[in-house]
């Protein structure tokens, strides 16, 4: 079902549970590295902040959204993505360590509240060399530099002991069984190879072949590309929610409905025609969809200055949208202007007759529109049709069978390992000598190891002593 | 006699754990059960190989003595894996293992406040839990202030060949039976461990003359950064190998192995498998190489590398029987196991001292380890680290990107052991980095702060230091002008375009041979130096990227937990993270992220536990 992320699930949606990290021996986040994350919970209000905290934070604020600043003084910058586009206008601060939160050298970008735009902005500094943090990440290092006292770090604890003991669980519960079964096996595939490497420079006296044989090499070309479809079809963070448009005449109940629609009294509701002038955004999540929901001013042909800007941008809206859906009253039918591709629902369903239904519905379809269905803010009838109709239509384009994986986290391993995997490939195209193509090989397995939690150098060292007769 | 330190055992920890306390100005009392057999070579007559190379250099880079003495009694000198790339190039020499032992005892007895005791060490004793002298079998006790156990395999050791059993460390020597009880007095938890050797054949009753024959690499590729003369003879070693009527023979006698039937209960190292091990597990396989390396120029005696067994000896007989070449051979010693009581090395700190008994220091097969050179460097550290913990000096830790001891000592202390561990180049993160050929250059002035080295060995590594930066400034400034350019594309027809470039460039291009580029740029320096150089342009690229993941663990490395910290009840901790800290005692961060189980989130309360400890102590 639909519904709007309440602030518990948005901690642990977003704030959190992207931030798990299974139990890993090798690499652990250190104290000196930059970390980034959203400061305030996403969609709650028209602001959004993104703050970023370590060594490199004030050069990675300066590639995000570069412009000369004052220490501690709000500046206004366009934040822009690796290609140069625009993301989002900000207010940036940088505030210098020790004087910080932290205490360490710290940049807040206050941003507008999408979600989609924090999502961005988060992914494009880690790109730049900044990890999310991980739960309680900035007050511990607040306590760790000084800034904190001993009773303040008690909180800290509580989080961070909350974390480890639902650790585990966490890994097995979010990884899904399928995703972890699919990933385990591509991982054992990788431990084969990179034990065969191993095996041919830690026993070359035995006939362990002289470095990675052309099928190992294949099965590692086979794993990439298994990892890529995992990345590609995952939906974290950078992955735009699908938009939703709502657009009609004024006063036809485009806002009660999207107010019915995600559970809270979003928007401002009034029988005064012409409410809405600026687009609002209402964003959900439903299952593994989210969805960026537009209310939009209200269409009347004598529209003017401000009113008139609304409706213009409403169309603009509509046209690029997933979906532009037109709401209509059934007393007072306003059809959508041509041109426009729009699926309509009829609105104030609690005061159409059945023969008022039926009329409509085959006015819409005589003017080849799909209609979706009647829906009463009032009484909530339709409103789940509604929500299941347009979620079903999406959930078509991931096929049955497919693997999705949803945490930030876990994209960021798969990236790693495809990365580095490929690196290994090229590497070893290049003619490169096997301790490099080796080192490159573990890096890719490490990064899956530490998704799913598993001890990568015991199974390789098991398996070298399981495959090759070595010793004397 | 006044002793600073007491070595229990004359092998290769001992020696080098003796030596290195010797070099700090300590006066060590060497005990062993006999002087004619210090560093003795138990098994194969060889010292080297991959990892195992690196540690020889390291030893050497640390002002050791392996190398050295590996160099002048070396029969046989390879370089492996030389077309495997640089990280994992490693040196494997035969020694003569006579030669070995009196060059290894010679140098003993000319170390400076060393003395050597024949004798039996039987007992510790103890005041308030921090040792302070040994019982000896027959000469009373000695006091002392450290104490260093580097007991092989000779604590307990129980010797098996098929049914048969005898007690004793190594064969034809009597086994340490008192001094296990008085470490378990003092606390120390020991388990048991196994492993084997095999037959000795004698070199006349072997038909060489239809074997494959393995030369040495000409020139001599050498361990020790100093040019210690190779004036020995060389000779080569040969191949053989068991066939279908061996392993039926081997299959036949199974139900006598004392490891298939169950008398041997210590768990033996899989990466060292005996040949019953081998042909039960790789049924499959129809042919195993034999390496027959002679044990010593005037030796009668043949190390038959891949035959370790503790068959009976009519079995051993009867297989032996079956391999090409030894159709004849006389068995002049049987193979065997020997099993042996370890200390698991989680008891021990970083400096290998143990955690419970206060100046005992634990170096070599005792804390599970196999290999002549881990042990060997685990006896230097001891050594090293006895006398400064006698001195109140800091701990002398090695970390696990400056060394493969560095990564041996905190594998050994963090994750402990579950079978003999011995050391791959795979055991090293920091593979690309941890090379040979830069061994000396990671560790000299490291080991001259640690007052390791000899002021002439000082002036030597810091002379090969200004050659290395001399050479790289020189290929860094040196731009190819048309002459060397016409030059250079004589000798390298595939050196095109270079005119212009500098040197490092040209060299770093996988075609230029470095000796040849150097030759034409009338440049000079050692073959040793030229190497590293060139390793290190030509990798540059992979090394920097394994510097990075270096800094990123530094950190961690650099936030030190205080020794005062309680683990036991930390909130947040889980109840099996808090028994494994309690019980590994890690100096920092960095070691506490390698316990097995760690979690970032625990880590991070770790953390947050250090300075609370630290703001309340």
């Amino acid at each position: 079902m639909f519904s709007a992320p309440s602030l518990a699930a948005l901690a642990d949606g977003f704030g959190r549970d992207v931030l798990w990290r299974p139990a890993v021996q090798e690499p652990i986040a250190t104290m000196t590295d930059t970390i980034v994350a959203p400061a305030t919970a996403p969609g709650e209000a028209a602001v959004a902040v993104v703050r970023l905290s370590g060594r490199d934070a004030r050069v990675i604020a300066q590639a995000l959204a570069p412009g000369r600043r004052q220490a501690r003084v709000m500046h206004r910058a366009t934040v822009r993505d690796a290609e140069g586009a625009r993301i989002d206008d900000a207010l940036v601060v940088e505030m210098p360590g020790p004087r910080s939160y932290t205490g360490e050298d710290v940049v807040e970008l206050h941003l507008h509240g999408s979600r989609f735009v924090v999502e961005q902005v988060v992914a494009r500094a880690c790109a730049l060399g900044a990890r999310v943090a991980e739960p309680g990440e900035f007050t511990l290092r607040a306590f760790t530099s000084g800034r904190m006292d001993l009773t303040q770090a008690e909180a800290v604890i509580d989080v961070l002991a909350a974390t480890n003991a639902r650790q585990l669980a966490q890994a097995n519960a979010q990884l899904g069984g399928a995703l972890s079964e699919r990933i385990g096996a591509l991982l054992t595939r990788l431990e084969e190879v990179v034990a065969e490497g191993r095996a041919s420079f830690d026993f070359p006296e035995y006939d362990t072949g002289a470095g990675l044989s052309a099928a190992h090499v294949e099965v590692v070309a086979e794993v990439v590309a298994e990892l890529r479809g995992l990345v590609e079809r995952a939906r974290p963070e950078a992955k735009k929610a699908r938009t939703v448009v709502l657009f009609g005449a004024p006063n036809v109940g485009k806002s009660s409905l999207l107010n019915a629609w995600s559970g809270t009294e979003r928007v401002l509701v009034d029988d005064a025609p012409g409410t809405t002038r600026d687009p609002i955004e209402v964003e959900m999540t439903e299952g593994l969809q989210r969805w960026s929901v537009w209310d939009t001013a209200g269409f009347r042909a004598e529209a003017v200055g401000l009113e008139a800007r609304g409706i213009a941008l409403a169309l603009e809206r509509a046209r690029a949208a997933d979906l532009a859906v037109w709401v209509l009253a059934p007393d007072a039918p306003v059809w959508p202007p041509e041109g426009i591709e729009a699926k309509v629902v009829g609105g104030k369903a609690d005061q159409a007759s059945v023969s008022r239904r039926t009329l409509l519905e085959a006015e819409a379809q005589k003017r080849g529109l799909a209609w979706l269905g009647w829906v009463s803010a009032r009484t909530g009838e339709g409103v789940a049709e509604l929500r299941s109709r347009l979620s079903r239509g999406v959930d078509n384009d991931v096929r049955a069978g497919d693997i999705v994986v949803v945490r930030e986290r876990q994209v960021a391993e798969l990236r790693e390992a495809v990365q580095a995997l490929e690196l290994a490939l090229s590497e070893s195209r290049a003619g490169a000598t096997v301790d490099v193509v080796v080192a490159s090989l573990e890096a890719g397995a490490f990064a899956l190891g530490r998704l799913l939690g598993r001890n990568v150098d015991g199974a390789v060292l098991d398996r070298v002593f399981a495959d090759f007769c070595i010793g004397k | 006699m006044t002793l600073d330190v007491i070595v229990v055992g004359a092998g290769h920890a001992g020696c080098e754990a003796a030596l290195a306390a010797s070099r700090l100005g300590a006066r060590v009392g060497l005990v062993t059960l006999r002087a004619d057999r210090i560093a003795q070579m138990s098994c194969n007559p060889a010292i080297g190989g991959v990892a195992k190379g690196h540690v020889v250099r390291e030893i050497d880079a640390l002002g050791g003595a392996m190398a050295k003495v590996a160099d002048a009694t070396g029969i046989q000198f390879r370089r492996l894996n030389t077309s495997r790339g640089p990280a994992v190039r490693s040196t494997r020499a035969q020694s003569d293992a006579a030669l070995y032992r009196s060059a290894m005892t010679d140098v003993i007895a000319s170390a400076p406040g060393v003395t050597v005791i024949e004798d039996e060490v039987v007992d510790l004793t103890s005041v308030d839990g921090r040792v302070t002298g040994v019982s000896l079998s027959r000469g009373g006790s000695l006091a002392c202030r450290a104490v260093i156990i580097t007991t092989g395999t000779f604590l307990n050791g129980l010797c098996h060949v098929g049914s048969e059993q005898f007690t004793g460390g190594r064969v034809g020597d009597a086994a340490a039976l008192r001094l296990s009880s008085a470490l378990t007095r003092l606390g120390v938890a020991l388990g048991r461990f196994k492993t084997g050797t095999t037959p000795r054949l004698a070199a006349d009753s072997i038909a060489w003359d239809r074997l494959e024959v393995q030369h040495g690499d000409e020139p001599r590729p050498r361990f020790s950064f100093d040019q210690v003369p190779s004036t020995l003879p060389q000779v080569p070693c040969h191949i053989t190998h068991t066939d279908a009527a061996t392993h039926a023979v081997i299959r036949s006698g199974l139900d006598r192995s004392p490891l298939y039937c169950g008398t041997i209960v210590g768990r033996g190292p899989r990466y060292c498998p005996s040949l019953e091990d081998k042909i039960v597990r790789f049924s499959d396989k129809e042919s195993h190489q034999i390496f027959l390396e002679p044990e010593g120029l005037s030796s009668d005696r043949v190390y038959p590398n891949g035959l370790s067994t503790s068959l009976p000896k009519d079995v051993q007989d009867a297989f032996l029987r079956t391999i090409p070449g030894l159709e004849h051979a006389r068995v002049l010693q049987y193979g065997y196991a020997v099993e042996y009581d370890y200390a698991q090395p989680t008891q021990l700190d970083a400096r290998l001292m143990v955690k419970c008994a206060l100046g005992l220091f634990l170096a070599g097969q005792i804390n599970g380890t196999s290999g002549y050179e881990e042990a060997a460097a685990q006896g230097l550290m001891a050594g090293l680290n006895a006398v400064r913990w006698l001195g109140g000096e800091a701990p002398a830790v090695l970390g696990r990107d400056q060394a493969y001891i560095g990564v041996l000592i905190d594998d050994l202390v963090t994750k402990g052991v579950d079978e003999p561990y011995r050391l791959f180049t795979s055991r090293s993160e920091h593979r690309l980095t941890l090379r040979e050929t830069n061994a000396e250059e990671r560790l000299w002035q490291v080991a001259d702060g640690w007052r390791l080295l000899s002021s002439e060995r000082r002036e030597a590594a810091a002379r090969r230091e200004a050659e290395r930066s001399s050479l790289r400034a020189a290929l860094a400034e040196r731009v190819v002008d048309a002459p060397l350019a016409a030059s250079l594309a004589l000798s390298i027809p595939a050196l095109t375009n270079i005119q212009g470039q500098r040197l490092a460039d040209v060299i770093r291009r996988p075609e230029a041979d470095p000796e040849v580029v150097m030759r034409a740029a009338a440049l000079s320096a050692t073959t040793d130096t030229v190497q590293l150089v060139d390793e290190d342009i030509k990798y540059a690229g992979y090394i920097a990227r394994e510097a990075k993941q270096i800094e990123r663990m530094r950190e961690l490395e650099a936030f030190r937990l205080p020794a005062s910290m309680t683990y036991l009840n930390a909130p947040g901790l889980s109840r099996e993270v808090q028994e494994k800290l309690a019980s590994v005692q890690p100096l920092s961060l960095g070691q506490a992220s390698r316990i097995p189980g760690m979690t970032p989130a625990a880590l991070a309360l770790l953390r947050v536990h250090a300075h609370r400890a630290g703001a309340e102590s």
